[in-house]
């Protein structure tokens, strides 16, 4: 570092100086030939296996090169009033973002400044944490109570520099959900005085019939906000585009804090052709993520393997041994798992249900790395 | 750096300031809380330091002196600019001139470092040189905790104040004796270590403030080393509870691993992997052979690292245990122009009788440097002696030879533990 750049260092304050960037994984062809595999699958990020959409597919494909050129649309007009179809809200109540982590930091930016706090769960999806940490704002982090949520506590440490309470549903990494009866009454004790974040990344894959449908809420609760993304269910991690929705006199206010044009206009393309979709894909997923856990719990329970198979398209399970070391035996082997460490669960792994015989692969590596099982 | 805890001052780096530099060295410790005996020894150190340097410098050069309060020790930092000196004058055993008078200052930096805990040589980020020397506060030594009887039940991780730190501290030392660390018999100092964030605890307790056991770490840039568990209680799994606690705490720090180089008998291997033997010497002189645990903390997404012939199959072995990505790149010193003199740098903890050593400019000269500085530290009294090479650097890499040639024997590689990964030699003379 040069003198003069190292001067700069004046120039950063405390909350940014303590704290490092997150790293993200290599690509794939160095990660194959760091860990000598010729394979590699991706059981990490929660992706779907199956890909995008049909729809979305041939979107992307007739998507004219040429009109690369022009900028997108900078409020995505078009994917907002579809939106507004499908879910019965306004145009207005939605925010399409560059991934629903874009989201994220447009509403903490929103609401919070100098002194104020933020309040989610010790062992939930990072981001909220880390936008508040590094945006010089307190997280206050509750610890789970039986893997979820713990209501009681968060509603407990509000005070009145609290302005927005993050529920990550289902819960990412414990695939554990609040049903519609427990997130009313939490957001009847909240009673409006604080903003109620609900992430639901993952919501498309819940089948449990007291899942409650955030979107639907929206209509009771001003204070709700509801986070969505394409990454997950409709396989459109690469494209970047998740949003959120509330109400328009809040959604309004959280506009004034973002970053126009920072959604492209083929993630635009790909998302509009997405919610043509008449439920296929949906199904396709769900059965396929059902036919990877039913596996996954007969041969983990027979290794006596402890893991947790709730909602969502993961399942958190419990090594004998660290977390980290078995990352990167599996990976020698081609299978690339999130380790848990991260999340504050250490010696446990998340991993994304896949079709069957990746998971047989899966487990034929995890059996091989873990001698004695 | 906590703002308000810094005393900084620049001057030109001529005899006539020497007490300037002195005089400030001795009123900053006493404003910092420091004893006479201490202030003494600070400013005898910086004395020796500006002596020496001021002598090497041709008159126009400036010296920034620093002063950081770390709770319980005062660091001064004495940093000269880029090329403001000749790196060698930066060996801890480099001399003055013979024709100087003065056969105090011929001794050069050994003899700063003699006076203070921690002596320390280092490159700045800007090319300049550090000289760091740390003092640390003096504070009672505690009785050992006689009597008390700790229930085998009802433990779990609970937030702690500074009374529960020292009673475990008394504990640790009660319990372990001489296998608790040293700052254990100095309870003051645990919660002064504590309170500066450069380390941290998690501590089991009971509903009556009983303590069951603890966790302690210190932060090491990317690092954290870890100490225990120390374990006072019957309850099972207690242990395992602790070091669950440990890692949830070091998980988001962006801290990349934890390593153990002397773990208690309680350890609970599961979460850990070896990393090789460690043997030591205890200030007392009884050997120590330890094995050292490893945790990573983040996933390990690879690197290249540069080998030696001489110690690629050590290399190989250890990369293949610990199952880590590493591309290996060898290199081989070829002839090609490298400065004649070699800079090293040290660091002395004088508590743990331990010096490290590393390089700071890779030169000709560097297997008689490193004799002269082993040679030195052992005059010193010094017991353990340890070189460590930086594997990401090639310069470095190629100096294997002169440092095997010196009676250094490779012993571990610490993953993360530089810029890169660290390999580390011990000398042989001290085990
Ligand atoms: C709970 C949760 N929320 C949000 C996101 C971010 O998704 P996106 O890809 O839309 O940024 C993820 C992705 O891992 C997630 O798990």
């Amino acid at each position: 570092m040069s003198a003069q750049a190292a001067m700069l260092g004046n120039l950063v304050p405390a909350h940014i100086r303590n704290i490092s960037a997150y790293i993200p994984s290599k690509p794939d062809d160095v990660l194959r030939e760091m860990y000598k595999c010729r394979q590699l699958y991706r059981l990490n990020n929660n992706e779907n296996a199956l890909g995008p959409t049909s729809q979305a597919m041939e979107a992307i494909k007739k998507f004219a090169p040429r009109t690369a050129a022009i900028y997108p649309s900078g409020d995505a007009y078009h994917l907002c009033h579809r939106l507004a179809e499908r879910f019965g809200h306004s145009p207005e109540a939605f925010l399409v973002g560059n991934g629903a982590n874009e989201v994220i930091a447009f509403v903490i930016k929103a609401f919070c400044q100098p002194g104020d706090n933020i309040i989610t769960a010790e062992k939930t999806f990072a981001v909220y944490e880390w936008v508040a940490e590094f945006s010089g704002f307190e997280a206050r982090l509750i610890p789970l109570r039986d893997y979820g949520f713990d209501a009681e506590n968060m509603l407990r440490a509000i005070d009145e520099y609290t302005k927005i309470l993050f529920i990550c549903n289902p819960n990412n990494p414990t695939g554990t959900y609040w049903s519609e009866e427990k997130l009313r009454a939490f957001l009847d004790r909240v009673d409006g005085r604080q903003i109620v974040v609900l992430d639901e990344a993952y919501a498309e894959f819940v089948e449990a019939p007291d899942f409650p449908d955030g979107m639907k809420l929206l209509h009771e609760y001003p204070n709700l906000i509801v986070f969505r993304t394409f990454s997950k269910m409709y396989g459109l991690a690469a494209l970047r585009i998740g949003y959120l929705a509330g109400n328009p006199a809040v959604v309004d206010i959280i506009r004034r804090t973002c970053v126009v044009y920072s959604v492209n206009a083929l993630a635009q393309t790909a998302a509009l052709a997405t919610l043509e979709d008449n439920g296929e894909h949906v199904a396709a997923t769900r059965r396929m993520v059902s036919a990877a856990k039913a596996y996954l719990h007969a041969e983990l329970t027979a290794m006596g393997l402890f893991h947790l198979a709730g909602e969502g398209n993961y399942m958190m399970i419990r090594l004998p041994v660290s977390d980290t070391m078995i990352y990167r035996k599996l990976m020698q082997q081609g299978f690339m798992v999130r380790t848990m460490t991260g999340f504050r669960f250490p010696n446990h792994i998340r991993v994304t249900m896949n079709t069957l015989p990746v998971m047989e692969g899966f487990i034929g590596a995890l059996k091989s790395v873990l001698p004695g099982l | 750096m906590s703002i308000g805890k810094t005393v900084e001052m620049r001057m030109p780096l001529l005899r006539d300031m020497l007490p300037v530099a002195v005089g400030c060295a001795e009123q900053t410790a006493r404003a910092f809380g420091f004893g006479k005996e201490e202030q003494l020894s600070l400013s005898l150190a910086v004395e020796e330091v500006f002596a020496f340097l001021a002598e090497k410098a041709n008159g126009d050069e400036t010296l920034q002196l620093a002063w950081r309060h770390g709770g319980y020790y005062l660091e001064t930092a004495c940093i000269s600019p880029p090329r403001a000196l000749p790196t060698k004058v930066f060996n801890m055993t480099a001399r003055l001139a013979l024709e100087d008078e003065d056969s105090l200052a011929d001794m050069g930096l050994l003899l700063a470092a003699r006076k203070v805990d921690h002596f320390k040589i280092g490159r700045e980020k800007d090319g300049g040189m550090g000289i760091y020397l740390t003092l640390e506060k003096r504070y009672p030594q505690a009785a050992p905790e006689s009597g008390t009887v700790i229930p085998d039940s009802g433990f779990g991780l609970s937030p702690h104040g500074r009374e529960e730190m020292k009673r475990f501290a008394r504990l640790a030392t009660t319990c372990y004796r001489d296998a608790a660390p040293a700052f254990c018999r100095f309870p003051g100092k645990l919660v002064d270590m504590v309170s500066s964030g450069e380390y941290d605890a998690v501590l089991a307790l009971d509903d009556k403030g009983n303590i069951g056991g603890g966790f302690l770490w210190g932060y090491n840039g990317k690092m954290a080393e870890g100490y225990g568990p120390y374990i006072f209680s019957g309850q099972d799994g207690l242990a395992a509870v602790l070091v669950e606690g440990a890692l949830e705490k070091l998980a988001r720090t962006g801290v990349l691993c934890l390593i153990i180089r002397q773990p208690t008998r309680q350890i609970p291997a599961a979460y850990f992997e070896p990393l090789g033997e460690f043997n030591s010497l205890a200030p007392d002189g009884t050997p120590q052979g330890h094995t050292a645990l490893y945790r990573q903390i983040e996933e390990d997404n690879g690197m290249t690292v540069f080998t030696h012939p001489h110690i690629e199959s050590f290399i190989r072995e250890r990369y293949k245990s610990l199952a880590l990505p590493r591309q290996l790149r060898p290199t081989v010193y070829e002839g090609e122009r490298r400065l004649p003199d070699s800079a090293i740098s040290t660091h002395v903890d004088r508590l743990q009788t331990t010096a490290t050593l590393s390089i700071l400019v890779a030169g000709d000269d560097v297997q008689d440097n490193l004799a002269k500085h082993i040679a030195a530290l052992r005059n010193e009294g010094i017991k353990n002696i340890f070189f460590e090479l930086n594997l990401g650097k090639a310069e470095e890499v190629q100096l294997v030879p002169a440092v095997l040639g010196a009676g250094f024997k490779p012993r571990l590689i610490l993953p993360w533990a530089g810029c890169g990964d660290l390999a580390v030699f011990s000398h042989s003379g001290g085990e």
